[in-house]
């Protein structure tokens, strides 16, 4: 490519991934740094609640009793961890491909309100059916619309940040006029579906506390996407696509065809999210705000888990503590309930900012690893997958090349593995040449 | 009787001036290459502060300055962790969006939970001879005076951008960094100042709605006005008077929802407008020759404006002979600013005017 300039740039650069992607999707935050977010966070809670006059080892022994004080408190938190380890996990699923999917907080709205309307409206099916039925089309609703923004990008050429921003918000009035219209309850004072029958009832793990069977659900989406996805065929494409669409394409992947499978696939993770708040909720109805922004939360638990499937479940109920604590905070000690959202939306913030730093020390260290083979070089302004070539116009006719060998070095397997965002590890076709920089 | 009426379109402008300021910024700071995901935190932030100042000194004006300042302050935040720390745009938006809105309600809670003052609202201004007008002018020119600089920071933006060395500067910081680097000028410091004039126009607007309008503060009260006012942006395409006139559209369907609402049911006239619109649309929409810069582009374009015209007349038309009383839900009109700019975003596609690196962070070697 040329020297850059306004001439250079595909006129559909949209549909080139990772036009917005960061190095944020990709490369795992490392384990000190999610810890120090927190800490950060929780340091900024306490300076508040000190400011506010109250007590801080008061208030942190009421979080702790919010959380885990009772048995019920416990239930409550571990409930919580369900959807806000599967929104989480979409945002991984999108970000292996290297697609932002911003829209994870619509998807999960739709999501239950599909899976709402399949548990009311169908009536005198056995719990077998019933409730696979319906925890089923909350996947496909949020999939499909999911589906929206990615065939909006991979047709039209529509940015997905900005198709899905639109699209949470019409997600909210989706449901509003849900819960107002078609599945109203009749008579109720305040707007709010009728109750679900038993037969879509994800039931209670123990006596009548909030805590479901649906932690299945999570637990089988953990397995596949942190341990079967990284050895299928499936699951290297998808993190080809996302580490350098450009050698993908040459590999004869689709690539247009992969990023939009993994949005969809994205999207019927939170949709799963929003079933569960649904189907194992604790009125087993919906209400106003049902979803209380976990489709934005998840992000900061996919962050804080470094983008790793497994270390999800451990940062998922970190946020749950935070979430179920909160409550208590604000009925035992005065303050309010939004301490709790301050804590994560700086933990987010810091963990966007330490992304680079954190980045350029491990490019670095690899630069200095790499020193004695004497291959650092200079990535070109205009080279690497941001600028890739538009994929709908060349994923076509390069797809009877037989797929790269997961197994065999790729053209860049001399590159020092340790440098290469984990998980395209063992393909040794990681992102190796911006990683490597003098 | 007919919704659209001289009260129809005062309130459309009083509704679209808050967006008109945020909106406004936010094409600033995007043709300068940043996205801000983070506009309704800095409008619900300048809402917060306008009120707090303005409760503070009793002076609801004393509040919009307060929260001008405020807002310049939280834009320059953003742009450090962005454009000096080069994080992504995106994440740290949502993350601006949690922080802010946990900030205001926290901070109102501990500070308001006894007494919440009333501060203002600024009141209402007659222009002079205008508002003399038949008609239309006691509903469009007895507003408050911030509603007018509202709309006259339009123009001033609009010149600032095209006509002066700073605004070269924001354009070419959005699409071509390395042009305006080889230039001698910091990308970093032109984006920086693009994000503040951003951060302290979204929260003049959040003001407006709380000391301006309102006189009082509640959680959540912009209640997505900052996204409304991003898609302004994209439905105007980067460009300050069609975002104006966004905002406008976006106010007019707002104002005409609050009049449904108590009309009960959707009176014809709405659907002849809808007939018109959506013509004006199709014929607005009609693709053009491929961009200045010889880009060839393929994909279906033609048809496929008109057809989608021809089918909302369809069922327009529907609407109107077979259900007079139908009452459209409140949640299709608010919803339908963001149906219309996917639907303007899915049919602009090779008149993307977007700023060419909107959402990359700039530095020298070309690392991102």
């Amino acid at each position: 490519m040329s020297a850059p300039g306004v001439s250079d740039v595909p006129a559909r650069r949209w549909q080139v991934p990772s036009a917005l992607g960061s190095s944020l999707l990709l490369r795992t935050t490392s384990f000190g740094v999610s810890i120090g977010a927190i800490a950060v966070g929780f340091g900024v809670a306490l300076v508040l609640i000190t400011v506010t006059g109250a007590s801080p080892a008061e208030s942190v022994q009421a979080l702790v009793d919010g959380a885990v004080g009772s048995p019920a408190a416990t239930a409550s938190l571990a409930a919580k961890t369900v959807p806000l380890g599967l929104v989480a996990l979409g945002w991984i699923v999108a970000a292996q491909a290297r697609r932002v999917n911003i829209g994870l907080e619509g998807q999960m709205i739709v999501g239950g309100v599909v899976s709402a309307a399949v548990g009311l409206s169908v009536d005198g099916l056995p719990i077998w059916i019933h409730l696979p039925l319906a925890v089923l089309a909350g996947a496909v609703g949020g999939g499909a619309y999911a589906a929206i923004c990615a065939l909006l990008w991979e047709r039209r050429g529509v940015n997905e940040i900005f198709s899905a921003l639109m699209l949470n918000i019409v997600a909210v009035q989706i449901a509003a006029w849900v819960i107002r219209g078609p599945l109203a309850e009749g008579g109720a004072s305040f707007a709010r579906t009728g109750e679900l029958p038993d037969s879509a009832r994800w039931g209670r793990v123990v006596g009548t506390y909030v805590f479901s069977w649906d932690w299945v659900v999570l637990v089988a989406a953990v397995v596949v996407v942190g341990l079967v996805l990284p050895r299928t065929t499936a699951g290297f494409r998808l993190r080809l696509v996302g580490a350098n669409p450009e050698a993908a394409t040459f590999a004869g992947v689709r690539t247009a065809r992969v990023s939009v499978a993994a949005f969809v696939a994205s999207g019927a993770l939170a949709g799963l999210a929003g079933s569960s708040m649904i189907l194992a909720g604790e009125t087993y109805r919906m209400t106003d705000g049902f979803a209380a922004e976990y489709g934005y939360v998840g992000i900061v638990v996919a962050l804080v888990a470094g983008n790793g499937a497994l270390a999800v479940i451990p940062a998922a109920v970190f946020f749950s503590f935070l979430r179920q604590g909160g409550g208590l905070l604000e009925a035992r000690v005065g303050v309010p309930l939004s301490i709790v959202t301050i804590t994560t939306g700086t933990v987010i913030i810091l963990l966007a900012s330490a992304s680079r730093p954190v980045e350029r020390l491990r490019t670095r260290r690899a630069a200095a690893a790499a020193a004695g083979t004497g291959t650092s070089r200079r990535r070109s302004r205009t080279s690497g997958p941001d600028d890739a070539p538009p994929m709908a116009d060349t994923a076509e006719p390069t797809d009877t090349i037989v797929a790269a060998d997961p197994t065999g070095a790729g053209p860049t397997g001399t590159e020092p593995s340790e440098t290469g965002p984990t998980g395209v590890g063992p393909t040794g076709v990681g992102p190796t040449t911006e990683q490597v920089r003098t | 009787m007919s919704p659209f009426d001289a009260a129809w379109l005062g309130a459309s402008i009083r509704l679209a001036a808050p967006l008109v300021l945020a909106a406004t910024g936010e094409t600033v700071a995007e043709r300068a290459g940043v996205i801000n995901i983070g506009l309704e935190g800095m409008m619900i932030s300048g809402a917060f502060a306008g009120y707090a100042i303005g409760a503070a000194t009793g002076d609801p004006w004393l509040g919009m300055l307060g929260a001008l300042v405020v807002g310049v302050l939280v834009g320059l935040l953003t742009a450090l962790v962005t454009v000096v720390g080069k994080a992504d745009q995106i994440v740290v938006g949502v993350g601006l969006n949690l922080l802010a809105l946990g900030a205001t309600t926290f901070l109102f809670r501990d500070l308001f939970s006894e007494s919440a003052p009333k501060v203002g609202p600024i009141g209402r201004w007659e222009v002079p001879l205008l508002s003399d007008l038949p008609v239309v002018g006691e509903a469009v020119f007895h507003q408050s005076p911030l509603v007018y600089l509202a709309f006259l920071s339009v123009p001033v933006m609009a010149l600032v951008v095209s006509r002066t060395n700073f605004g070269l500067s924001v354009r070419a910081a959005g699409d071509s960094p390395s042009a305006l680097d080889t230039a001698g000028v910091r990308v970093t410091g032109v984006r920086v100042a693009a994000t503040c004039i951003a951060g302290g126009l979204a929260a003049t607007g959040g003001a407006f709605l709380s000391v301006g309008q309102l006189g009082m503060f509640n959680e959540d009260m912009t209640s997505g006005r900052g996204f409304l006012a991003l898609a302004a942006v994209i439905f105007g395409r980067w460009r300050s008077t069609t975002v104006m006139i966004a905002c406008l559209l976006f106010g007019m369907v707002d104002a005409l929802q609050l009049r449904l609402q108590s009309l009960g049911v959707v009176p014809r006239g709405v659907w002849m407008v809808v007939v018109v619109g959506a013509v004006i649309a199709a014929v607005l929409v009609r693709p053009r020759r491929a961009g200045a810069e010889g880009m060839v582009v393929s994909g279906g374009r033609g048809a496929a404006p008109l057809l989608a015209a021809v089918l909302v007349c369809l069922a327009a038309g529907w609407a109107w002979m077979a259900q007079p009383d139908w009452t459209a839900p409140t949640q299709l009109w608010l919803a339908l600013p963001y149906l219309l700019t996917l639907v303007a975003l899915a049919s602009l596609q090779n008149r993307d005017d977007s700023p060419l690196e909107l959402g990359l962070p700039y530095s020298r070697d070309g690392s991102r």
